[in-house]
């Protein structure tokens, strides 16, 4: 169970590209044929994060993560976005992610598409259509940003890179957000196909699944109290898995307060794989901003596995306290602690075997972004 | 009963149980971060002059300035300009506006750039940027420090609670 941005799709995706050139190559001409007013719509801008790590833990490979340490630990992502007109965007962003000595950095290349779509934006609606971003949850659309994560990484089993449920999506996301008085409710619905990164439970070894036809829905009510936040969100999916083809429902809900003072947040889901087999994910956050730039966080996340009839069964617990410190909104870091208890993280032992194996590591890491 | 009502209702607090709600209440007011919207507005909310705009809620400015509302009644388009990120009017405006500090908008807005939703209000570094930005474009929408000149081709916006 592991990661999960698409890798494939390329007939698709250089299919869409070369649309999307042509379209914003079409509009350049038309814009420099245009007057000087109407030139003047065209606007691009660019954006990036960097996150660089220093890790060890104390004896087994945490997600990379070994006794001896590593620093080749980051995310990094380069964004361009060319609003070509009032209401047309075209957007892409590459990113790069190091694990230390995890088995996944085999199967990720240095640099990779994260996303690439056009928007269109009508009223208070929104169509994307590309390799989208899917709203689902409170992270999973910035799940790499690290300077808007508490931690270096949001809750490890929930997102994961993992989870059962993806960053983006080769498709469309339709978007609409409705206001009612101090109220808003922002909608989204996603339909299209995505890679599946997941780790085998028997060899450990990390395998890509294939995932068709997701579709999938959420919503986010923002209540008068500024920064409180409600979501919840599923999706259902037809998956290759270990070769066996099943279609399987995720459901999620969610609760963030983000305050001045501190922050809470909480997610949890349920991921319904067939055969009345669950798997089950929940975690919360607490921060408090000690002063303007120094907060302290908290946070208790887990996953537990659960066959119909019988009780659930805890297959890690990952509770961590971190003191991060902000130069200025751009500039963040971070110390962390984590006590890890469970085997599913461990890259160096079986997945399968007597439980409550205990794992402490640490990351110190820089988070930057413009 | 009725005596220990009456009892209850005519009870003065001591001073130390006084002393431990005045606290909580500080404690709570702290943790919300309520301090902070007490000051006085330090700033002036302007638009063009064109505008047929003379008052505006703090709600309707904010979402503006979310770009929650991208278009004015009369169908222009609307366009927050802000100050730069360590100007204390900024700061003022900020916090009595849109409800957060600096920080957090600044937040908000990277989450919104790297889910590839939106992107912020162009920022101006000074007062007569920012006027100068408002007086060329009809649906401009910005804010200056209490007490600046106004320039012409700009009027001052009544700030509604």
């Amino acid at each position: 169970m592991y990661s999960c941005r698409p890798r494939a799709g390329a007939r698709f995706l250089s299919g869409l590209l070369f649309m999307a050139l042509s379209l914003s190559g079409s509009s350049l001409i038309a814009q420099e044929e245009a007057s000087e007013e109407k030139s003047s719509e065209l606007k691009v801008t660019f954006h990036g994060y960097l996150t660089q790590a220093y890790a060890r833990s104390d004896g087994h490979n945490f997600l990379g993560i070994t006794e001896d340490g590593t620093a080749d630990y980051r995310t990094a992502a380069l964004q361009v976005r060319a609003d070509i007109r009032k209401n047309d965007a075209f957007v892409v962003q590459f990113s790069h992610e190091r694990l230390g000595e995890s088995g996944a950095q085999e199967i990720k290349d240095d640099v990779e598409l994260d996303w690439i779509f056009y928007e269109h934006r009508f009223g208070d609606s929104a169509v994307k259509v590309g390799r989208v971003q899917i709203p689902f949850g409170i992270y999973n659309e910035v799940r790499d940003v690290g300077t808007l994560l508490p931690f270096y990484r949001p809750s490890n089993n929930f997102y994961g890179e993992a989870a059962y449920s993806s960053e983006t999506v080769d498709g469309v996301v339709l978007s609409h957000s409705f206001r009612l008085g101090d109220w808003g409710l922002d909608a989204d619905l996603h339909y299209g196909d995505w890679k599946f990164v997941s780790r085998d439970f028997f060899t450990g070894k990390f395998v890509s699944n294939d995932v068709n036809d997701s579709i999938g829905a959420e919503l986010w009510l923002d209540t008068p109290i500024s920064g409180l936040r409600f979501g919840a969100g599923g999706m259902r999916y037809d998956i290759d898995f270990a070769g066996v083809e099943s279609k399987w429902d995720v459901y999620h809900v969610s609760v963030a307060g983000d305050f001045d003072r501190f922050a809470v947040h909480s997610e949890y889901k349920d991921v319904n794989i067939g055969s009345g087999f669950h798997v089950l994910f929940d975690y919360i956050h607490l921060g408090v901003n000690l002063t303007d730039k120094v907060t302290l966080n908290a946070q208790q996340d887990r996953f537990f596995t659960k066959l119909r009839g019988t009780s659930k069964v805890e297959a890690d617990k990952d509770r961590a306290v971190g003191v991060n410190y902000a130069f200025n909104p751009s500039l963040i870091l971070k110390t962390e602690h984590h006590w890890d208890e469970g085997r599913f993280w461990l890259e160096d032992v079986p997945q399968f075997g007597p439980p409550g194996l205990k794992t402490r590591y640490w990351l110190i890491s820089l988070s930057t972004s413009f | 009963m009725e005596a220990k009502n009456s009892k209850r209702t005519t009870h003065v607090p001591s001073s130390g149980s006084v002393r431990r709600r005045s606290v909580y209440l500080a404690v709570v007011m702290l943790l919300l971060g309520l301090t902070g919207s007490m000051a006085a507005d330090s700033f002036v909310v302007i638009v063009n002059e064109a505008s047929p705009l003379s008052a505006l809620s703090k709600q309707q400015v904010s979402d503006v300035f979310f770009r929650k509302t991208t278009k004015w009644q009369d169908g222009t388009d609307a366009v927050p300009i802000d100050l730069g990120e360590s100007s204390p009017t900024r700061a003022s405006f900020s916090k009595s506006v849109l409800g957060k500090g600096v920080a957090a908008v600044k937040s908000y807005w990277q989450r919104m750039i790297f889910s590839g939703r939106a992107v912020p209000p162009s920022e101006k570094a000074s007062a007569a940027d920012v006027m100068s930005f408002v007086r060329t474009h009809p649906g401009a929408i910005g804010y200056v420090p209490q007490g600046t000149p106004l320039a012409p081709g700009v009027k001052a916006l009544a700030l509604e609670p």
